[in-house]
C-alpha cells in the first residue's frame, strides 16, 4: 500500500434488517439503569452495531488486524423515536486508517420502511495492538 | 419530577451510579451484544493492561439517560453524544453531574442543550457528554418523554 489514499480503507454495510424485540429492551434497560417502560432506550441501538454482518465487514475492512478496539466517541442523533416490535434497516459506511492511530469509523444510519432516516449513529474506534495498550491509554 | 422549565446555567443534580460489578458488565455484554472479553474476564483485563475488567464506554453513555429521567420528565432527547476519555474499572464508583449549556424558545417548547460528565470516584474525569432535546412544559407521558 502506498500513498495517503491507499492508508484508508472504506467499506459500505447494508441493508441490514434490525428491531428492537422487548424482551432484548428489557434487557438492555436492565442492564443500563433505563427505564424500559419509556420505550426502547437512547443507546439501544448500538447493539445492531454488533450484529454478524457488520463484525464481518469490519473484520474484512481491517484485514483481520490483531487488536483491542479503544471506543473514543459514540454519537446518536435521532429524527424520530425507534419503536418496539417494528422493522427497520440499517446501513453503514466504516472507514479504517491502516496506519497510527488506526482509527475505525462507522457512520451508521437506521431508516423506517419508507425510505425515511430516522437515527444516525457515528462511531469512532481506535485499534490498539495488545503491545501498545498500556502506552495508549489516556 | 421537576416540570418548570430548565435555565442557562443550571445544575443538573448529581447522579451516582455503580461501583459496577462483573455480574453488571456481564449482563451489559450480553444485552449489548459485545461480547469483548476485557469487559468481562479479568485474565483478559490483565493481558490488555487493566487490573480489572473495563466497564464498557456504552454503559456509561447508557447512563445518561437516567441521570436526565432524574432531572426533568418532560425532556426529550434528539441528540446525544459521548467522549470516553479513560477506562472505569470493575469497582469504581461514579457521578453522572452536569449543566444546562444553552437555551432556546421554540413555540411551546424549550431547546436544551447540556453538557454533561462522568467522574470516578477517584476524581478522574473519565466521560464528557453533550445532550441536546426539547424540554415541554406541556405534560407528557413517560413513553413521549424522549
Amino acid at each position: 500500500m502506498s500513498g495517503r489514499e491507499a492508508a484508508v480503507s472504506t467499506i459500505r454495510i447494508g441493508p441490514v434488517p434490525v428491531r428492537a424485540e422487548a424482551a432484548d429492551i428489557a434487557a438492555f434497560a436492565a442492564a443500563t439503569g433505563a427505564d424500559a417502560k419509556a420505550g426502547v432506550p437512547l443507546t439501544f441501538p448500538i447493539r445492531w452495531f454488533a450484529r454478524t454482518e457488520i463484525r464481518d465487514a469490519v473484520r474484512r475492512l481491517t484485514g483481520n488486524a490483531e487488536g483491542y478496539l479503544v471506543h473514543e466517541s459514540q454519537t446518536f442523533a435521532y429524527s424520530g423515536r425507534i419503536s418496539p416490535n417494528r422493522d427497520y434497516s440499517l446501513f453503514a459506511e466504516a472507514r479504517y486508517e491502516h496506519s497510527p492511530p488506526h482509527r475505525l469509523t462507522i457512520h451508521g444510519t437506521i431508516t423506517n420502511d419508507d425510505g425515511s432516516t430516522i437515527l444516525t449513529a457515528d462511531t469512532i474506534l481506535r485499534v490498539v495492538s495488545p503491545e501498545t495498550m498500556e502506552s495508549s491509554l489516556p | 419530577v421537576n416540570a418548570i422549565a430548565p435555565k442557562a446555567g443550571e445544575s443538573l443534580p448529581q447522579f451516582p451510579a455503580g461501583p459496577f460489578e462483573s455480574a453488571r458488565t456481564r449482563r451489559y455484554s450480553h444485552a449489548s451484544l459485545d461480547d469483548n472479553p476485557v469487559h468481562t474476564d479479568e485474565n483478559a483485563a490483565r493481558a490488555a493492561g487493566f487490573t480489572a475488567p473495563v466497564v464498557h464506554g456504552m454503559l456509561l453513555m447508557g447512563l445518561f439517560e437516567p441521570a436526565l429521567a432524574a432531572w426533568r420528565g418532560n425532556f426529550r432527547v434528539d441528540r446525544l453524544q459521548a467522549t470516553f476519555l479513560r477506562p472505569v474499572l470493575v469497582g469504581q464508583g461514579l457521578t453522572v453531574d452536569g449543566r444546562v449549556a444553552k437555551i432556546m424558545r421554540e413555540g411551546d417548547d424549550t431547546r436544551v442543550v447540556l453538557r454533561l460528565l462522568l467522574h470516578t470516584d477517584a476524581g478522574e474525569l473519565a466521560c464528557i457528554g453533550e445532550v441536546a432535546g426539547k424540554f415541554s412544559e406541556r405534560p407528557t407521558t413517560a413513553a413521549s418523554a424522549r
